[in-house]
C-alpha cells in the first residue's frame, strides 16, 4: 500500500473569502465588454486626433509656404544688381526677426541678408529647420538657385506653428489617456455590481448545498438576466425543498407509525418474558429500522451543523483505539500509517461511525490472525483515508451492488448485521461531499474515503 | 421513597415504564399531556421525570424549557423515537439531563433513572474515590486494587471511572458508550464487551474475580463490596 508518512499540510478547502479581487473583476463579462468598447473608442479618438493634427499642420505650413513663395517671387523679379540691396532691406525691415533672407555666392558665402545657413536643399521645395540650427526658432526655408551658382534663401519663423502642433499632440495624448483610464474605471465600476451579485449567488448556493433548503437566491427589482437566472434557480430549490419535505415526512411517519408500535411490542414481549429468539428477531428488525431511518435522515437532512475542522489522522487513531480490543479478540492486528497535521471539514461523530463500520466489517470478514490497515494518504490535492483488510474482499462485479440497501455479499451471508453498514457509510461519506471507492487490497477489501474539495 | 413523574402519552408504554419503576421501589405518578405534567410539577415534588419527546399538546423540549423556567430542577430523562444527534443535542440543551431513544428496554429506563437519582451522591469532592477494594485517584488518574497499583490506559480509566461513579448500579452498553466515548450511535454489542473484558482482566487477582459483573441482557455493574 502506498503510504506517505509526512505529507505537507493540507490546506482546508474552505470557500474563498468574499473579498472582490481585481483578478475576479478582470474576468467578468461586463468588464471585458466595457474594456473592449473603451479600447475601440480610444482608437477612434486617436484616429480623429491624428487626422486633425495632420490636416491642421499641413494647412498652416501651406500658408507659411505660400508667403515664402510670394517673397521668393518678389526677389526673383528684382534685377541682379539690386538684389543685394533688396535682400538687406528686407532683412532690416523684418525687425521682429520673423523673416530671414540670404544671398549666397557660388562658394556658399553670405553676400547679403541676415540668415547664416549653408545647408543643402532642393531648390524651390520648402523644408523645415529645427530650432537652433540656423536661428533660435524653428524655420521654414525656401531656396531658389540663380544662374551662376548663386542662391536666394528665404526663411520664416514657424515657432507658432510648431507650438500649435505640439499642443495638438499633447492634447491627443491626454485625451486618449483620459478616455483609456475612464473606460477602465468605468469597466471596473460597472462590473462590480454584477460581480457582487454573482458572489452573493455563490454564497447562497453554498448555504443551500449545506442543507439550508429554505434559503433563496437574492433577486433584485431590476428584472435583468441575473435575476432571471436567480429566479430559475429558486424555482429549482423550491422543488427540491418540497421533495425533501416529502421524504422527511415519510421518514418521520415511518419512525412514528411503524417503529414505535414495533418498539412497544418488543417492550411488552420482554415484559412478559418472551422467547429470546423472538426478541432477537424483533431486535434485528428494529436495528434495520434504525439504520434505514438514520440513512434516510442523513440523506435528506444534509445535516452539517456539527461540521468542524478535524485532523483525519486523529480520526483514524481514535477509531482504531475503539476497535482495537475487538480486533485483538479475533487475533487481528490494526496497523496505522500516515501523518498528523492535516485538516478535513466534517462531523467527527459521523465519521467515527463510518470508519467504525468499515473497521468492524474488516474485523468481521478478515481471517483470524489477519491485519486491518488504516492509512492516511495524499493523492493530488485530496486526502485519502484507506481501510484495507486481508479477508475475502468483494468481487469487482459485486462492488456496486454492496452499496445497495440490504445487499449482502456471498461471503457475508452468515455474518451478523443489518446489511446496511456500507449504505450508512456511503450516506455519511456523501453527506460530507467525499468520495467512496471500493477496491482490491490484493488480497482483501480496500475501502478509500477520498476527502477532496467540498462541492461548490 | 423516591417519587418519579412519568410523562408519556402512550398508555401501554407508560404502564411498562411505571411497572418497572414501581418494581424498583419508586413511587410513580403518570401524566399523558404536557399540561397535566406541568400541573403535577406545580403541586408535587418529584425526584426524577421521564418525558416523552412528542406529546399530544406540546413538544417535550418545550416542556423541559418551561419546567426549567419555573425553577423546577428535577432531573429529566427524555425518551424519544427521534434518534438524530441534533434532536439529542436539542433535548439536552433545553435542560434535559439524559436522552434515550425508543425502543428501549424498561430496564434501561430504570437504569438511567437510577443514575439520575443518585447523581451527585457518588461524586467525590476531593478527587478520590473508593469502591470496595478499588481506590481511584481522579487527579493523578491512578488506580489501586487492594493497595496494589493497577496500570490502566486512558480509555480504561475513563471506563472504570464511569462504573465507579455508579457503584452497584447496572449500566447498559449504550450508556457506557455514550458516557465514556461520547458517541451516540449504536455500536455492535460486543464492542463494549471487549473493552469491559480488557478492564476486567486487569482487575483480576488470583482467586479473586474482577469486581465487574455482567448482567445478562442488561449491562455491567461494578460491585461495591
Amino acid at each position: 500500500m502506498p503510504v506517505t508518512p509526512h505529507v505537507p499540510p493540507h490546506v482546508p478547502p474552505h470557500g474563498p473569502p468574499h473579498v472582490l479581487r481585481l483578478a475576479d473583476v478582470r474576468q467578468t463579462s461586463s468588464f471585458r465588454l466595457i474594456a473592449t468598447l473603451g479600447l475601440v473608442f480610444v482608437a477612434a479618438i486617436m484616429a480623429l486626433q491624428a487626422l486633425t493634427y495632420t490636416l491642421t499642420q499641413r494647412e498652416l505650413l501651406a500658408r507659411s509656404d505660400a508667403v515664402l513663395k510670394s517673397e521668393m517671387a518678389r526677389f526673383g523679379a528684382v534685377p541682379g544688381d539690386r538684389l543685394v540691396a533688396a535682400l538687406n532691406d528686407a532683412g532690416r525691415q523684418s525687425a521682429s526677426g520673423f523673416n530671414y533672407f540670404a544671398l549666397e555666392n557660388a562658394q556658399g558665402a553670405l553676400v547679403a541678408g541676415n540668415l547664416h545657413w549653408h545647408g543643402a536643399a532642393l531648390p524651390d521645395h520648402p523644408l523645415e529647420l529645427a530650432a537652433g540650427v540656423a536661428a533660435p526658432v524653428p524655420l521654414r526655408v525656401l531656396v531658389h538657385g540663380l544662374p551662376g551658382g548663386q542662391r536666394i534663401i528665404v526663411a520664416r519663423d514657424i515657432g507658432q506653428i510648431a507650438e500649435i502642433r505640439q499642443r495638438l499632440l499633447w492634447l491627443s495624448l491626454a485625451v486618449g489617456l483620459g478616455v483609456l483610464v475612464s473606460a477602465a474605471a468605468l469597466a471596473v465600476v460597472l462590473s462590480l455590481g454584477p460581480l457582487r451579485r454573482v458572489q452573493m449567488f455563490r454564497a447562497s448556493a453554498k448555504r443551500i448545498a449545506g442543507g439550508e433548503l429554505a434559503h433563496r437566491m437574492p433577486v433584485s427589482a431590476r428584472h435583468d438576466e441575473l435575476d432571471l437566472v436567480a429566479t430559475t434557480i429558486n424555482a429549482m430549490v423550491e422543488e427540491i425543498e418540497r421533495l425533501m419535505e416529502q421524504v422527511k415526512g415519510a421518514t418521520d411517519a415511518i419512525a412514528h407509525d411503524l417503529r414505535a408500535p414495533l418498539a412497544r411490542l418488543r417492550m411488552k414481549l420482554a415484559a412478559q418474558g418472551g422467547a429470546p429468539d423472538v426478541l432477537g428477531e424483533l431486535d434485528a428488525v428494529l436495528t434495520r429500522f434504525d439504520a434505514l431511518l438514520r440513512i434516510a435522515e442523513l440523506e435528506a437532512a444534509g445535516r452539517r451543523a456539527g461540521f468542524a475542522p478535524i485532523d483525519p489522522m486523529v480520526l483514524l487513531t481514535t477509531t482504531a483505539e475503539l476497535y482495537e480490543p475487538l480486533a485483538e479478540e479475533r487475533g487481528i492486528e490494526i496497523t496505522l500509517s500516515g501523518g498528523y497535521g492535516h485538516t478535513i471539514i466534517g462531523d467527527e461523530a459521523l465519521l467515527v461511525e463510518a470508519l467504525g463500520n468499515l473497521i468492524d466489517n474488516a474485523i468481521k470478514f478478515g481471517p483470524e490472525g489477519g491485519i486491518v490497515h488504516l492509512a492516511l494518504m495524499r493523492e493530488d490535492r485530496d486526502l485519502v483515508l484507506a481501510i484495507a483488510d486481508n479477508g475475502p474482499g468483494i468481487a469487482k462485479s459485486e462492488r456496486e451492488a454492496v452499496l445497495r440497501r440490504f445487499y449482502r455479499g456471498a461471503a457475508s451471508r452468515q455474518a451478523p448485521g443489518s446489511g446496511l453498514g456500507l449504505n450508512l457509510v456511503a450516506a455519511i461519506v456523501h453527506l460530507h461531499g467525499f468520495g467512496l471507492e471500493l477496491g482490491d487490497a490484493t488480497p482483501g477489501l480496500l475501502v478509500r474515503i477520498r476527502a477532496g474539495s467540498p462541492p461548490i | 421513597m423516591t417519587h418519579i413523574l412519568v410523562v408519556e402519552d402512550d398508555p401501554e408504554t407508560a404502564a411498562l415504564i411505571a411497572a418497572r419503576l414501581v418494581a424498583e421501589g419508586h413511587e410513580v405518578t403518570r401524566a399523558t399531556t404536557g399540561r397535566e405534567a406541568l400541573g403535577h410539577t406545580r403541586s408535587l415534588r418529584f425526584d426524577a421525570i421521564t418525558l416523552d419527546r412528542i406529546l399530544p399538546d406540546m413538544d417535550g423540549i418545550a416542556l423541559v424549557a418551561r419546567l426549567r423556567a419555573e425553577q423546577v430542577m428535577t432531573p429529566v430523562l427524555m425518551i424519544s423515537s427521534l434518534a438524530e444527534v441534533d434532536q439529542r443535542i436539542a433535548g439536552l440543551r433545553a435542560g434535559g439531563d439524559d436522552y434515550m431513544t425508543k425502543p428501549f428496554a424498561p430496564d434501561e429506563v430504570a437504569m438511567r433513572v437510577e443514575v439520575l437519582l443518585r447523581r451527585g451522591h457518588a461524586a467525590p469532592a476531593e478527587g478520590r474515590m473508593a469502591v470496595g477494594a478499588l481506590e481511584i485517584d481522579l487527579i493523578t488518574r491512578k488506580v489501586w486494587l487492594a493497595g496494589e497499583p493497577v496500570p490502566l490506559l486512558q480509555k480504561e480509566f475513563r471506563l472504570l471511572e464511569f462504573l465507579a461513579r455508579h457503584p452497584g448500579q447496572v449500566l447498559s452498553r449504550q450508556m457506557i458508550f455514550e458516557q465514556v466515548w461520547g458517541y451516540f450511535f449504536c455500536p455492535a454489542d460486543n464492542l463494549i464487551n471487549v473493552h469491559i473484558g480488557r478492564l476486567r482482566r486487569k482487575l483480576e487477582r488470583p482467586g479473586r474475580p474482577a469486581p465487574i459483573d455482567t448482567i445478562k441482557g442488561e449491562g455491567y455493574r461494578l460491585n461495591a463490596v
